[in-house]
């Protein structure tokens, strides 16, 4: 089994990634070309400077004024996005290569698990039960949610946890996570998933927007 | 519904064509809104930015985002193919539930300008005369007027005149300068100003002349505010800003300077 996930699997892994990254080229080359010819606002006022405060703002826990209003969806949403990131980088299990590398052990890698879980809860039933979050949310809000939260679970039980034995086979698990993490990865550019990358593209937009032309802050 | 039905059918006047609708659409959809239609993550943050949500008991139908996916989004869902029920309520919502003052811009983790959006359906709607009715008429003083409260020329300098002549009273000496060429600062107002409050004028003056400031007025183009822009009517809010740029060139004015 071990064999065919670094053998075949990786090389689907990396077939994927280099795929998905050149259909994002595409359409951010036809998106710059697009924003050449109609926005000249916006590349004439042009500021690094702007840019870079606007997204650093909002990368940072409580760095804008809607995450201070917001404590529990600010905390919820930067715990998920912070386990899911330091899970997939740092993970010892997921380290193959020799060289080494700082990972995360696996007591550490349980609590983070933990955290993400409960943000997941946390979100899940924000969007159930709060009207204003409810009435936007849709089919494909739960779809992405239910297969990172496979991608977890899976994980998690493939860590050794003398607790917990379902008695499934270890191997279906693993072709699950595997699964549904590429899945995530073909994903990215045809769903809501975008916003990994076009995060920092739109926050440099406003910030410029504001901050530029106007000398006001986005945060 | 019923009365908006029959509504619509006395002002059906105009058939609703959909090319026409995404040609407006495509020709306001830049790079940004691109990547604005795609972002939004559902998340509701921009709920509490909005005073219209705030002010009816956190009704969730004056949410921003859902106010979008209600007017803009569906327009392009539909690719343009609507009903005249569905522009008037989409009027209803972007004139009369939005302000266009931001706020939701600001909470947005994406930054996503909401009220730029809400613009490119002010302009689908007023191509089928939509816009409330006092937008339409300024729009229409302006398109003949060059001033949206319909002053003419003459009546301009005149009021200008007699604004000297009052301040003068206090600040011997003082003049409104008009269509004077190479000043530094060409001073543009708000038309209610001079037609209803006319001393406003003077007390500018009055900064202006004891601040030893070089300034004029001009016969064209002195009307800063833009109200074709907040009817949606596009071409004339641009020939609005223009004529105002155009006789800061024509003067040679370094700055122009606005009222308000």
């Amino acid at each position: 089994m071990y064999d065919i996930l670094r053998g075949p699997l990786i090389l689907i892994y990396w077939i994927t990634f280099f795929g998905v990254s050149l259909v994002l080229i595409i359409r951010f080359s036809y998106l710059y070309g697009l924003g050449r010819g109609k926005d000249p606002v916006l590349y004439d006022n042009w500021s690094w400077k702007w840019a870079l405060r606007s997204i650093f703002r909002w990368l940072i826990p409580f760095g804008s004024q809607s995450m201070k209003d917001h404590p529990f969806v600010t905390i919820a949403y930067f715990s998920f996005h912070l386990t899911f990131f330091v899970m997939l980088v740092f993970l010892s299990s997921h380290i193959l290569s020799k060289t080494s590398w700082w990972g995360v052990s696996d007591p550490i890698a349980d609590i983070l698990a933990l955290f993400f879980i409960a943000s997941v809860v946390f979100i899940v039933i924000r969007r159930l039960i709060a009207p204003e979050v409810r009435i936007i949310t849709t089919l494909s809000d739960y779809f992405l949610l239910a297969i990172v939260t496979i991608l977890f679970l899976t994980g998690y039980y493939m860590a050794y946890h003398p607790g917990i034995e379902l008695g499934i086979n270890y191997e279906s698990i693993l072709i699950l996570h595997a699964l549904s993490g590429e899945l995530l990865i073909v994903l990215i550019p045809f769903t809501k998933l975008g916003h990994m990358i076009l995060f920092f593209f739109t926050r440099a937009i406003i910030g410029v927007e504001f901050g530029v032309r106007r000398g006001v802050r986005t945060w | 519904m019923a009365e908006t039905e029959e509504k619509a059918k006395v002002r059906d006047d105009k058939p609703i064509d959909p090319n026409k609708i995404m040609e407006i659409l495509n020709k306001a959809l830049g790079a940004r809104m691109k990547l604005w239609l795609k972002s939004c993550y559902h998340c509701g943050l921009c709920a509490d930015s909005c005073f219209f949500y705030l002010a009816h008991d956190k009704d969730p139908k004056y949410m921003p985002s859902y106010k979008i996916t209600q007017t803009l989004g569906g327009l392009y869902k539909k690719k343009g193919r609507v009903d005249r029920v569905f522009l008037e309520e989409a009027a209803d919502i972007v004139w009369g539930n939005c302000t266009a003052c931001r706020r939701c811009t600001l909470y947005c983790p994406f930054g996503i300008d909401m009220s730029e959006m809400f613009g490119i359906v002010r302009a689908v709607c007023a191509e089928y005369d939509l816009s409330p009715e006092a937008l339409l008429a300024a729009t229409k003083n302006i398109e003949e007027f060059d001033n949206q409260m319909a002053i003419t020329e003459e009546e301009w300098v005149a009021t200008c005149k007699w604004m000297e002549r009052e301040t003068a009273d206090e600040l011997p000496g003082i003049t409104i300068p008009m269509d004077k060429k190479e000043a530094k600062t060409f001073y543009a107002i708000n038309p209610r100003e001079a037609k209803f409050y006319p001393q406003d004028i003077g007390q500018a003056a009055s900064i202006f002349y004891v601040a030893g400031e070089d300034w004029t007025m001009s016969t064209k183009g002195w009307d800063m505010t833009n109200l074709a822009m907040f009817a949606g009517k596009t071409k004339v809010a641009a020939q609005h800003v223009k004529s105002t740029y155009d006789s800061a060139m024509r003067l040679g004015a370094k700055q122009i300077v606005i009222s308000e």
